[in-house]
């Protein structure tokens, strides 16, 4: 956590001038970060020992161990409702295939968005630990980063240029810690003016509005393009593509339906709404006490015996 | 006689005491302060450096909590406690005194950070995307060197005989952990053991956590 603030912290030096530069050190760096995973995909084969199966969830086919199957099916089919609702009825068909990363016991997950068609998007899901094993959250993430590469694969060179990562999955983009992080720390007249409430400005920090004036990193833009499509009518991300060629502000207006700043004003709440409880968990409040009454007991009962 | 326990508490662990005081005055000053960026564009820089030197804060937390325990019962210890047994003093009451006596020398150096740490957010221009946070940085220092305190108040209160048990367990613990490594075994005891006590549940779980003083 405290290394990726920092490496965070490096990436959001949020001078205006420097933006652009920074955008493409990210982009370098999730490229890279893309084909490390594409290339680990593709020299693994799925499960060595255990029986391979084909499972059809919702648009998905999904190839995977046996044992692996009972762990995959369940988070899978609940992404693939968001993927059907992200395009309404003409969400494309992904095949997704799970292997076993033979040192670690990770799993990586690899999409290609036909039968044999090269992968567009890959995951790592890290075997964190034995006792933990797969957390349904982790799954999820990852898988949501698999398949946000064949979103990525899909969008213009506009929504590119805006936005160049893609507006699903990435662990540092939906970590709300980090996206608080973001947000608190950009700086400028704009962004500053924007957390005040002003909307007109929230459109030019985020680069939306001419001249371009991008003060919020590309992480806040990619979890405002994410909230815009989880919380509009189902085809969202049908309306950004048919859209292409429009002024950003216009095609987050497609996605939204009705007023993008209005859109963008409730997202700016949700960030300032965010619980004071990220800065320490109220349980280790609660504990520390119930512990120190306990030893304190133990103490009083017992103490000062040879 | 808890006025006379204070005192003697004081005289026992006051370098312990002064040390703290010093370190929790200046790790606010020396973190905020004097790394406070000049270049307002730097923000994301100095809230890194400020969580590197947040980790500082439990350091003195646990020193100061692990001192005064033991040099609480340390002349009682040494006196096999037959002249805390004399005292015309129920034994209960007497462990209750002496615990006493340290929780208030440590709500003191905390108090110490509380007032160091709103003069520092004071004179800061900390922008309004930001929060500070000195009452709760005071609050967590206090309860976790508290936390530290009455668990090691507790285990040295015990009996020699049960002292040494558990002496005998954790250090077999250890042998026994080298030995399955050495063997390339998988399991892990000793963090599941450290995960336990520092972990959100865990007794020394305050230890953990942020301690920023600025944070987002």
């Amino acid at each position: 956590m405290s290394s990726l603030l920092v490496v965070l912290g490096l990436l959001g030096q949020s001078i205006p001038g420097r933006l652009e530069s920074r955008d493409v050190l990210a982009r370098r760096i999730d490229s890279l970060d893309h084909a490390i995973v594409q290339l680990s995909a593709a020299i693994e084969s799925p499960g060595s020992r255990d029986p391979v199966d084909t499972v059809e969830v919702g648009r998905f086919r999904l190839t995977l161990t046996r044992r692996d199957r009972e762990r995959f099916v369940p988070p899978a089919a609940a992404i693939s409702r968001e993927w059907e609702s992200l395009f309404g009825t003409t969400a494309p068909r992904l095949y997704l295939t799970v292997t076993i990363s033979g040192w670690t016991g990770a799993r990586t997950i690899a999409v290609q968005a036909d039968s044999n068609g090269a992968v567009v998007g890959a995951a790592i899901l890290r075997w964190t630990s034995a006792r933990r094993g797969f957390r349904e959250p982790d799954m999820r993430r990852a898988l949501w980063e698999a398949v946000g590469g064949a979103l990525l694969e899909r969008s213009d060179s506009s929504l590119r240029a805006w936005l160049p990562v893609a507006p699903v999955g990435r662990s540092d983009v939906f970590d709300p810690d980090d996206l608080a992080y973001q947000w608190a720390t950009a700086f400028g007249p704009a962004s500053a003016d924007c957390r005040t409430g002003n909307g007109p400005r929230c459109v030019t920090a985020l680069g939306l509005g001419q001249p371009v004036d991008r003060e919020f990193t590309l992480q806040t833009r990619a979890a405002l393009l994410a909230h815009l499509l989880e919380t509009s009518a189902p085809g969202s991300w049908s309306r950004l593509e048919s859209s292409a060629g429009q002024p950003m502000l216009a095609r987050l207006a497609a996605v939204s339906g009705g007023d993008p700043q209005a859109a963008i004003m409730a997202w700016r709440q949700s960030r300032l709404n965010r619980p004071r409880t990220y800065w320490d968990d109220p349980r280790r409040w609660a504990m520390a006490g119930v512990w120190c009454l306990v030893a304190l007991s133990a103490s009083l009962a017992g103490g000062m015996r040879r | 006689m808890f006025t006379a326990l204070v005192w003697l508490q004081w005289k026992s662990s006051r370098a312990w005491i002064v040390a703290a005081a010093v370190v929790v005055i200046a790790l606010p000053v020396v973190s905020v302060v004097r790394e406070w960026p000049t270049d307002p564009y730097a923000m994301a820089q100095f809230l890194g450096r400020l969580e590197a030197w947040s980790f500082f804060y439990p350091a003195p937390a646990a020193a100061v909590g692990i001192a005064m325990a033991s040099l609480t019962w340390r002349a009682d210890r040494a006196g096999h406690f037959i002249y805390a047994l004399t005292l015309p003093i129920e034994r209960w009451r007497q462990v209750g005194y002496r615990y006493g006596a340290g929780v208030l020398w440590i709500l003191a150096v905390s108090a110490l950070l509380w007032v160091a740490a709103l003069v520092v957010v004071a004179v800061t221009p900390v922008p309004s995307s930001l929060r500070s946070y000195p009452h709760g940085l005071a609050a967590k220092f206090g309860l976790a060197t508290i936390a530290v305190f009455t668990i090691g108040f507790a285990l040295l209160s015990l009996p020699d005989r049960s002292r040494r048990a558990l002496g005998t367990a954790a250090a077999a613990l250890v042998v026994v952990q080298v030995v399955a490594t050495l063997a390339g075994w998988e399991a892990n005891w000793l963090v599941a053991v450290f995960e336990a006590l520092v972990g959100p549940t865990g007794p020394l779980g305050m230890l953990a956590g942020r301690w920023m003083l600025i944070d987002v």
